[in-house]
């Protein structure tokens, strides 16, 4: 049996009279275009994507309307998948705060469903419960326009993204895919599908994941933002060099990535870049350093890694000249190429303790970096925005792990 | 038709100028013929430069044959002129390429358009082919209201949208029961689209 088979339509279509005879919203789309063009402009995101589910050719007629005109152009797509929620999320512009979300929800009753083998695949996925709520917040009304969607498995979850690229142009798109929450096997809606006996479930655990994964890092690749957290198997290899993520790139779990990759992303683009849990050490943390010291980097912003050894930064760059300064905004310091500026972190953060450390780098091309190193594991390496600015930006030197998270809140 | 027998749309007078009302006669491919005013003509962009251009008078208006209008039946060109007439004097909208496009559907516009999907599609193609701005936006805006909230299949129904396999059962009838004039049915529209498709009901 199909895995959407269980999918099931809440009621059949009327047959249409008169088959052989060409619509008129379809004369209309060749003998007044203009005509044409102005209904779908009229119409919601949803309107336009329910309209590309009606055959291939409207899956055609909709793709041609949305790339025809620039400003169709939708600004951003966001992947959420957490343990907790699977969601699909749109907005048309860069500031809207109109967001159109297809919720998957593996609780939906499929037993009030007319099931029909004739129903296309992605059509029986979607329930089709419209619901729009308004939220007063702070910087104004956000709407948010919910469709449901009736499984929460990955392979319908890829059809549905596939089918959306096919039909939409994107200037930006987020994934945040977040599983590792509580421990993999617990996922709730896992439990409550085998509660309902369906056989044709389809979940193989981690590999099912992978394959989703890999899919979407290669196929439907992050352009804007990337947060991972899923623990893989150590097979799991994807190239992260071939992604273009221009604002955060974020793993939790990167024992996987050399360093090599990193500087690779740093080099396309990416304005910062959070690892976690990675391989390197105090070798991997001094060639990072050194690189980047010479490296052109004309839009890299940060860099934070979680270590898998505690580092010193004196032992690491032990044939270096390390001079020491009071504090980061010691005005006497001159600081030259060459050598490491190291001055003890202040801060009340209760991640870190009173014995971390942090020190300039002055890089070939004059600009200055900034490495904090917190607590045992943690590294923060930053570029200052000019020698100009640096004293008054350190002084309020208080970066934190957490300043690179992801707000998962501002996401949807 | 004579002129003395031909349907009148109905007209505001208090809205027309006092001074001079002048009233163009026009022609619908069923030979049905309609006065309009001059300020109601405004409206439309085609109709307002072909009035321009052929320059008449009071005296040509009567004495000279009805314009013409060969795309467009009766029955649609009543309901375009009642809505020029209702809207004469009102300003012409510009397009200024919002996406997506907000349109507020006025009372008399909701009643005008309260009509079958044949003849609202009819009315769009019209608003269309004579440049009616504001008229275009609300028949487009009903059309596209039509689909709000609709599942795929219901869009099917509503807009009559065959399937993939729909279209190809038609398909396969159609050219099972090909007899020599529903060949000519079909050429003909072939013929008509690429002429541009200006006969298109």
């Amino acid at each position: 049996m199909n895995i959407f088979a269980r999918c099931m339509p809440a009621a059949l279509p009327d047959p249409i009279k008169n088959p052989g005879k060409p619509s008129p919203l379809r004369k209309l789309a060749e003998a007044a275009p203009r005509a044409f063009n102005m209904i779908l402009s009229m119409l919601t995101i949803f309107d336009l994507f329910a309209l590309s589910l009606v055959s291939e050719k409207w899956k055609r007629l909709v793709h041609a309307y949305h790339t025809a005109v620039p400003d169709n152009a939708l600004q951003c797509i966001r992947l959420i998948a957490t343990t907790k929620t699977e969601k699909i999320s749109i907005t048309r512009n860069e500031e809207d705060k109109e967001f159109w979300i297809w919720e998957f929800d593996s609780s939906f009753n499929f037993f009030n469903s007319v099931f029909s083998p004739s129903v296309p695949v992605l059509e029986s996925l979607i329930c089709w419960k419209e619901e729009t709520e308004d939220d007063a917040e702070a910087n104004g009304t956000i709407t948010r326009h919910t469709l449901k969607v009736r499984t929460a498995e990955w392979k319908a979850i890829e059809k549905l993204l596939e089918h959306m690229f096919s039909i939409f142009e994107f200037r930006s798109k987020i994934i945040y895919f977040d599983l590792d929450w509580q421990s993999f096997g617990t996922i709730g809606f896992l439990d409550s599908m085998k509660q309902h006996g369906f056989d044709t479930y389809s979940y193989q655990g981690r590999n099912e994941v992978e394959w989703f994964l890999r899919r979407i890092l290669t196929e439907q690749e992050p352009t804007k933002n990337l947060y991972f957290d899923c623990t893989t198997s150590k097979e799991f290899r994807f190239k992260i060099e071939q992604l273009n993520v221009e604002n955060h790139f974020h793993v939790e779990q990167s024992r996987g990535i050399a360093i090599g990759e990193v500087l690779q992303l740093m080099d396309k683009g990416t304005k910062q870049i959070c690892l976690h849990g990675t391989s390197f050490g105090k070798f991997e943390f001094k060639i990072l350093v050194v690189t980047l010291r010479n490296m052109e980097l004309p839009k890299w912003k940060k860099l934070n890694l979680e270590l898998n050894k505690e580092i010193n930064v004196f032992n690491c760059f032990e044939d270096e000249e390390i001079l020491s300064i009071k504090t980061p905004t010691d005005r006497n310091a001159v600081i030259e190429t060459k050598t490491l500026y190291t001055f003890p972190l202040q801060t009340d953060n209760n991640y870190i303790s009173s014995d971390n450390v942090g020190f300039h780098i002055k890089r070939e091309d004059g600009t200055i970096m900034t490495a904090t190193l917190f607590g045992r594991y943690f590294a923060c390496v930053y570029l200052q925005d000019s020698d100009a600015e640096l004293l008054s930006i350190i002084s309020s030197l208080d970066h934190t792990i957490d300043d690179l998270h992801f707000e998962y809140d501002s996401l949807v | 038709m004579s002129v003395e027998n031909a349907p009148v749309v109905d007209v505001d007078e208090a809205a027309i100028p006092v001074e001079k009302k002048m009233y163009y006669r026009f022609e619908s491919n069923d030979k049905k013929e309609f006065r309009v005013s001059e300020l109601a003509i405004q409206q439309s962009e085609t109709l307002n430069r072909l009035v321009e251009a052929m320059g008449y008078t009071s005296e040509d208006v009567e004495n000279k044959p009805a314009i013409a209008i060969e795309n467009i039946d009766g029955k649609t060109l009543k309901l375009v002129f009642q809505w020029c007439e209702h809207h004469k004097g009102e300003a012409i909208p510009v397009d200024d390429g919002s996406v997506p496009k907000i349109v507020e559907i006025p009372e008399f516009d909701a009643k005008l358009m309260d009509i079958d999907n044949g003849l609202l599609f009819k009315l769009i193609w019209a608003a269309d082919y004579l440049n009616i701005v504001q008229l275009l936006n609300v028949s487009c805006k009903k059309v596209a209201n039509m689909a709000q909230g609709k599942t795929p299949a219901q869009l099917r129904r509503v807009y009559l949208l065959p399937s993939d396999e729909e279209d190809e059962a038609a398909k396969r009838a159609a050219q099972e029961a090909q007899d020599p004039r529903a060949r000519e049915v079909e050429e003909e529209f072939e013929e008509r689209k690429r002429q541009g498709g200006n006969s298109f009901f």
